[in-house]
């Protein structure tokens, strides 16, 4: 079995844990999803937690965390498949609240959801949950590459969960999955970014908001973290980045 | 002929205090007394009466007013000061006519004569009781007019403000819920403005339930006088308050229409009648049952509910023991609500089931 947890924080308070479940195995470009859980105080907010398949997987690895009647919000970075694919599933087996940008709300029907009672619409300049002296900060990603798109920051584990920023295209990895020489990295980050991302003004305006931010680890929806400097490094080849709209000689 | 059980049921919580100088009457009247009241008092002078109307509030007073070197008059009126609202009753052998018009403008329940038919008196208090809770109604209707007046006021200010407030149907279980915003509140209208389909819900189930994080408890509107998709409007005749907040549903529930099985044994006694599931959801199942199991409350008991639904090829399968809710009686049945823990290997299957039908419901929903 592959290790399909890590925990990347925890302080006896506060968890951030990061699972591996795939959903399938495509031996060519391979694109491997991270599901992350949020644990404050036995209150769950779970992250892009990803399509019906891995659902009984996931859900029995995050009770080992956290009771599933305890899960407060499940954050919700866009409306793909990968990210979105199993609200119902999360919806029949807890009681928590989704948090998903407003442009998706009127989609939720179509992933079987009438009950707006239980969707926190996100505004596009986001929005920030306190707990304590701490926060969980939804950040505006919009276009990178859904239109409708935020990232996480969580103050406590200076953690920034970025969806699809940063995502890789790597073999599956047994051992921890973390970036340890970005040079070599940037060859798995190259395609998918050119053209999933809408163009290097909103990579740019991303980066300039994250800068801002204490960050420790940059943990992406698929591939590897980014930890330390590894994250800087990251943060200044995105806003290098040529890409979406910059190449669009290259799409017509 | 008053029924003492019938008496007692309306004198709960009344208290009674009887003043007389006699006391071979005063006894006498403890005995009768007791047996109306929980609550009685005695004094055989106006004085310790005084004293003892002081320190507690009595509903009722029956009192002489002819006593060998005390006023009763006097007694009434001072008594009158911190007891605005007890229900007088004099029993003398004296010459009332003089003092009469004194007693009726201090407020005097009842004027009975010495020798007293126990009867009588019975008669009498019984009279007084009735009209104490009539007064506490009359109370009552004003609070829930006032209730009502700042009700709308409230309202009024949300619909000014434009104040997002949320509406909520249910179909077949599923919950569908939406924002609105109040256009337009009266004594006996109430209009929202809404989406399409909470309209369609509503001209559904009609019944509808109203929230604002403003506001604790919650509006519930029952009957439609005009909903309309064009303005995206419904207009309600009337709504009433929610004492305690209703229970919003936190996991989701479905109804089951296919073809399922159910066993309930209580002490692991076979339950014989028919039964149904009305509703499901991971944590409850609702039942529906043809007659409640005799002589066992299902409170207190060991349920086990065993559940059979046909879900396509995977068959949910559910050995689940119950801990009893509530129940309701509906028009040829009883619907009782049961708490399910189950082993966990069998939650999968059930998940699914919920899920997918879930979907099924919407699309339903959506095709009316
Ligand atoms: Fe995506
Ligand atoms: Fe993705």
């Amino acid at each position: 079995m592959q290790n399909q947890e890590k925990i990347l924080f925890d302080n006896g308070t506060h968890k951030f844990i990061m699972f591996s479940f795939d959903d399938e195995t495509h031996e060519d470009s391979y694109l491997s999803v991270n599901q992350y859980l949020i644990v404050q105080n036995n209150m769950g907010v779970l992250i892009d937690p990803g399509s019906e398949a891995i659902f009984d997987e996931l859900s029995e690895a995050v009770t080992k965390h956290v009771a599933l009647e305890n899960i407060k919000y499940i954050f919700l970075s866009h409306q793909d498949p990968d990210v979105s694919g199993s609200i119902t599933q999360w919806s029949v087996t807890t009681p928590a609240k989704f948090i998903i940008s407003s442009l998706w709300v009127r989609f939720m029907s179509h992933y079987g959801f009438l009950d707006m009672g239980r969707i926190m619409s996100l505004p596009d300049h986001g929005a920030k949950i306190h707990f304590g002296e701490n926060y969980i900060q939804f950040v505006p990603a919009h276009f990178l590459h859904s239109p409708g798109n935020f990232s996480l920051y969580d103050s406590l584990s200076k953690i920034l969960f970025s969806g699809d920023i940063g995502a890789a295209i790597v073999p599956a990895h047994d051992e921890y999955k973390h970036v340890d020489n970005f040079e070599k990295h940037k060859k798995n980050l190259e395609g998918f970014h050119k053209r999933y991302m809408g163009s290097n003004k909103l990579c740019r305006a991303w980066v300039s908001h994250v800068e801002k931010l204490d960050i420790n680890i940059i943990a992406p929806q698929h591939g590897l973290l980014f930890e330390g400097g590894d994250a800087q490094l990251f943060l200044e080849w995105l806003k290098e980045l040529e890409c979406g709209s910059d190449l669009l000689s290259e799409l017509y | 002929m008053i029924d003492i059980q019938n008496f007692k049921q309306k004198s709960i919580g009344l208290s009674i205090l009887h003043v007389d100088a006699n006391h071979k009457f005063l006894e006498n009247s403890r005995n009768l007394l007791q047996k109306l009241f929980d609550n009685v008092a005695l004094s055989d002078n106006t004085t310790s009466a005084l004293q003892i109307l002081k320190e507690n509030q009595f509903d009722i007073l029956i009192t002489d007013i002819e006593f060998a070197d005390e006023d009763g008059i006097e007694f009434i009126q001072e008594l009158k000061n911190f007891s605005p609202n007890i229900k007088i009753i004099v029993i003398t052998a004296h010459d009332t006519k003089e003092n009469l018009l004194k007693l009726i403008s201090l407020g005097l329940f009842k004027l009975l004569e010495k020798p007293i038919h126990a009867p009588n008196l019975v008669q009498t208090l019984y009279d007084a009781i009735i009209s104490i809770e009539e007064q506490k109604n009359a109370q009552l209707s004003h609070e829930q007019l006032e209730e009502k007046n700042s009700l709308l006021t409230f309202l009024e200010t949300l619909c000014q403000n434009q104040e997002i407030i949320q509406l909520h149907n249910y179909y077949k279980g599923l919950s569908i819920t939406n924002n609105a915003l109040i256009k337009n509140v009266g004594t006996h209208h109430i209009t929202f403005s809404t989406s399409d389909i909470q309209l369609q819900a509503i001209q559904y189930e009609t019944k509808t339930i109203v929230t604002s994080e403003l506001l604790n408890s919650a509006l519930v509107c029952k009957n439609i006088l005009k909903l309309e998709f064009n303005s995206g409007t419904v207009n309600f005749k009337d709504f009433i308050l929610h004492k305690t907040s209703p229970i919003l549903r936190k996991a989701v529930r479905v109804n089951v229409e296919s073809l399922h099985s159910v066993a309930l044994s209580i002490n692991e006694h076979l339950f014989l009648g028919n039964i149904s599931i009305a509703d499901i959801s991971v944590e409850a199942v609702k039942l529906e049952l043809d007659a409640l199991p005799a002589g066992v409350h299902l409170a207190n008991n060991s349920i086990k509910i065993d559940i059979n639904i046909q879900n396509g090829l995977e068959n949910v399968v559910l050995n689940a023991d119950g801990k009893y809710l509530r129940e309701d009686e509906n028009d040829s049945s009883y619907s009782v609500v049961f708490m399910l823990s189950y082993d966990l290997a069998q939650k999968s299957a059930l998940v699914k089931y919920i899920a997918k039908r879930q979907m099924e419901l919407i699309r339903e929903f959506k095709r009316l």
